[in-house]
C-alpha cells in the first residue's frame, strides 16, 4: 500500500470569541494522493480556508486546533516543533493565499519576489536564485522581458502568475491554492486554470484548490469536497459531484448558478442565510435551509455515508446506506 | 446601431471620454487615455442591458457617465430624453434623481455608522424630499428591496446584516427615490452563490412590477444571460458587439465575444498566436487585433459597428460579405 501524500483525520479548529466559540472546522477528514487535485468548495465561513491554515499550523489565537491529525509524506505535522514548521511551509507545502496578487511587495520586481522565496529556504547564491526565478517565471508564462517588472506594471493575471511562481519556487509536492482565480476577468481565469492544470501535469504537483466557484473547481480537480458550516457534507470524484450531487446543499449550490446552457429562467436560491459557526446548532448544519429536512435532521449530525463508488455524503436521506 | 427612439430611459449617443494621463509631479503630460469611444447604446424602460467586458474596457466610465458624475468629451448622455451635459443645475438634479447606482461591495458602500433608516433616508435628504411620512416611504423601499418585514431591519446597523441583506439595503437606497434606471455594477459578485439568485429575482420583480430599467455591469456572461434582455460587449473603450441576449449567446459574431463565451462555457481560451501584451498604438485599427485569432490586413482599419440582423450589430471585418 502506498501512503497518501496527505492524510487529514478528524480535524477540528475553533475560534474563541467574545460571542462564543466558533467551530470553524468540525471533524474533517480527507486525503490527497500524490499528483492529485482536491477541490474544496463552499461559501463564506464554511471553513475551507481554515482547513488550509490548520494544515500549515498557521492558526493564531483566538483560533486553536482542538483535535485531529495531519500526516504529510508519512510525517505527523502536528507532532513537529512549531519552529520547524518553516521547513515545511513554502518548501514542501506551498500556499497561494487568497488575494495574494494584491499583496505583492510593491518595491520588489517579479524576479526579486520569487528569488526571495528561494533564498528563504535554500543556501544558494543570490545570482543562482535569480536565475532559477527567471526560469520559473518563464514557465508560468511571464515573458523574459517582463520579469523585472514591478507589481503595478503587471496586469491581474500576470500578478497571479508571479504568485504561482513564488509558490513553486522550492519545488513543493503540495500546493494549497485559496481562491486563485477569484477577482480575475473570465478569460484570465481560464488562462490561470489552464496554467495550473499544465503545471500539475508537468511537475506531478498535488493541489488543494479552494474556491466558492464549483465550476472552476470541477475544471481542475480530480475530487471535490463540499463544506458547509465547518463540516464536510459531500465528497467524491469531481464529475460525479457536479453531475450527480447527492447532498441537498450541493444540489442547491449547483441550481443557484446561472449557466450558459438550458433555459434562462431556472436559477434557484437556497432560502435563508449562510450558517455561521457560532450558532450552536444541533443536528445537520444545513437543516434550517434544507428543502428535504426531516425531524431527525435537527437532532442528530448525520455521519458520512457511501452513496456511490468513491462517493460519500453526510445526509440523513441516505441513512439506509447503499 | 442603437437609434434613439425617444422612449428610452438612458441613451448614449456617440459618447467619448478620455482621461488626461499625468506624470509623477502632475506636470509632464502623457497621452490621453481613451476610456470610451463613440459609444451609442440605449436602455428602454423595464429592460436590462448587460454591459460586458474585462477590467479596463470602459464599463465603469460608461456607468459614471450615465450617473452624470463625469461629462463626456463628445456625444450626448440622455436621461429620459434630456441631455445631461447642457442641462441647468435644477434639471440636472431632476434627471439625476431618475438614475441610481448599486455597487459591487456591500461591505464598502454602506456607512458602518448609520442605521438602515438613515442610510435609506439619505437620498431623500440630499434631494430635499424630506417630509412627513418618510418612515413609511423607507419601509416601502426596504420591502420592495426584499427586506420583509421592513420594521425588522429599519433600526439595524450594517454590521448586523449579512452581505445579501446589505446589498438589499443598497438597493432600497436606490429605490426610495423611485428611479427609472438602476446602474448595477457587479451587484452579486461579492455575495455567496446560494444568495445571488434571490437578489436577482428581486431585481427582476422591480423590472416587471415597477418598470425600472437596469444597466447591468458584469464580466459574468452566464449571469448576464440570466438577467439581461440585451448585451453590449465592450473592449478597450469600444462597443464591439451589441444585440439581444439570445442572439449574442447563440450567434456571437465578434471574436472577442466568442472568446468570452468559450471562457465561460468551457473555461478554455483560444490563445492568440501573439498573446496580449500591451495596448496597440492608439487610434490605429481594430482594438482587438493584437489578441484576435483572425487578424488580417483589413484590421489595420478600425471596423465600424454594422448591423448583422435586426437588433444585432458587430464591429468586425470578418464575414463582411455574408448577410
Amino acid at each position: 500500500m502506498t501512503a497518501r501524500l496527505l492524510e487529514v483525520d478528524g480535524l477540528s479548529t475553533v475560534y474563541q470569541t467574545e460571542r462564543g466559540t466558533i467551530r470553524a472546522v468540525q471533524d474533517v477528514s480527507f486525503g490527497i494522493e500524490k499528483g492529485e487535485v482536491l477541490g474544496i468548495v463552499g461559501e463564506s465561513g464554511c471553513g475551507k480556508t481554515t482547513v488550509a491554515m490548520s494544515l500549515l499550523r498557521l492558526i493564531k489565537p483566538p483560533g486553536k486546533i482542538v483535535s485531529g491529525s495531519v500526516r504529510f509524506e508519512g510525517e505527523n505535522l502536528f507532532a513537529r516543533k512549531r519552529a520547524t514548521m518553516r521547513e515545511v511551509r513554502g518548501a514542501r507545502i506551498a500556499m497561494v493565499p487568497q488575494a495574494a496578487m494584491h499583496a505583492l511587495d510593491p518595491v520588489r520586481s517579479a524576479a526579486t519576489s520569487v528569488a526571495e522565496v528561494i533564498l528563504a529556504h535554500r543556501d544558494v547564491h543570490r545570482r543562482q536564485a535569480r536565475a532559477s526565478a527567471a526560469r520559473l517565471l518563464e514557465s508560468v508564462g511571464i515573458p523574459q522581458d517582463r520579469i523585472g517588472a514591478y507589481p503595478h506594471e503587471l496586469s491581474g493575471g500576470m500578478r497571479q502568475r508571479v504568485v504561482i511562481a513564488m509558490a513553486l519556487a522550492n519545488d513543493p509536492s503540495l500546493v494549497l491554492a485559496d481562491e486563485p482565480v477569484t477577482g480575475l476577468d473570465v478569460i484570465v481565469q481560464a488562462q490561470v486554470l489552464n496554467l495550473l492544470s499544465d503545471l500539475r501535469q508537468r511537475r506531478g504537483l498535488a493541489m488543494m484548490f479552494i474556491s466558492h466557484d464549483i465550476r472552476a473547481v470541477s475544471k481542475i480537480s480530480d475530487r471535490i469536497m463540499v463544506m458547509y458550516g465547518g463540516r464536510v457534507v459531500e465528497e467524491g470524484p469531481a464529475a460525479t459531484v457536479v453531475h450527480a450531487p447527492k447532498h441537498p446543499y450541493t444540489q442547491g449550490l449547483l441550481a443557484a448558478m446561472p449557466t450558459m446552457e438550458g433555459p434562462r429562467g431556472d436559477v434557484q436560491s437556497i432560502p435563508g442565510e449562510v450558517t455561521s459557526g457560532t450558532d450552536q446548532l444541533a443536528g445537520c448544519p444545513f437543516h434550517p435551509r434544507c428543502p428535504s429536512a426531516m425531524d431527525v435532521c435537527g437532532r442528530e449530525q448525520p455521519a458520512a455515508r457511501r452513496v456511490g463508488p468513491d462517493h460519500r455524503a453526510a445526509c440523513h436521506l441516505y441513512e439506509g446506506g447503499r | 446601431m442603437s437609434t434613439v427612439t425617444g422612449t428610452e430611459v438612458l441613451a448614449f449617443v456617440d459618447v467619448s471620454k478620455s482621461f488626461q494621463g499625468r506624470g509623477v509631479l502632475g506636470k509632464a503630460r502623457r497621452p490621453a487615455i481613451v476610456a470610451v469611444r463613440d459609444v451609442s447604446l440605449a436602455v428602454e424602460p423595464g429592460t436590462a442591458v448587460g454591459l460586458i467586458g474585462e477590467s479596463g474596457s470602459g464599463k465603469s466610465t460608461l456607468a459614471r457617465l450615465a450617473l452624470g458624475l463625469i461629462k463626456p468629451d463628445g456625444g450626448e448622455v440622455r436621461i429620459a430624453g434630456r441631455n445631461l451635459a447642457g442641462a441647468p443645475e435644477r434639471q440636472w438634479r431632476e434627471a439625476r434623481r431618475a438614475v441610481h447606482m448599486i455597487f459591487q461591495d456591500p461591505y464598502d458602500s454602506l456607512s458602518a455608522r448609520m442605521r438602515v433608516h438613515d442610510l435609506v433616508a439619505e437620498p431623500l435628504v440630499i434631494h430635499g424630499m424630506e417630509r412627513a411620512g418618510r418612515r413609511a416611504q423607507i419601509l416601502a423601499a426596504l420591502e420592495r428591496a426584499g427586506l420583509r418585514p421592513g420594521e425588522e431591519y429599519i433600526d439595524r446597523y450594517p454590521h448586523e446584516l449579512s452581505g445579501g441583506q446589505r446589498q438589499r439595503v443598497a438597493l432600497a437606497r436606490a429605490l426610495v427615490l423611485e428611479p427609472r434606471l438602476i446602474v448595477a455594477d457587479e451587484p452579486t459578485s461579492m455575495l455567496d452563490v446560494s444568495l445571488r439568485a434571490g437578489l436577482l429575482r428581486t431585481m427582476l420583480e422591480l423590472r416587471a412590477n415597477h418598470g425600472i430599467a437596469f444597466l447591468f455591469i458584469t464580466h459574468d456572461l452566464a449571469l448576464a444571460r440570466y438577467f439581461c434582455d440585451r448585451l453590449a460587449v465592450m473592449f478597450r473603450g469600444r462597443l464591439v458587439e451589441v444585440g439581444d441576449t439570445d442572439a449574442v449567446v447563440a450567434r456571437p459574431a465578434h471574436p472577442y465575444t466568442r472568446a468570452l463565451l468559450q471562457a465561460v462555457r468551457d473555461l478554455e481560451v483560444p490563445e492568440a498566436p501573439h498573446a496580449a501584451t500591451a495596448s496597440p498604438a492608439p487610434g490605429a485599427g481594430c482594438p482587438y487585433r493584437d489578441r484576435c485569432l483572425f487578424t488580417h490586413h483589413a484590421c489595420t482599419e478600425e471596423p465600424p459597428l454594422r448591423s448583422l440582423a435586426p437588433g444585432h450589430s458587430v464591429a468586425c471585418h470578418l464575414d463582411k460579405e455574408k448577410p
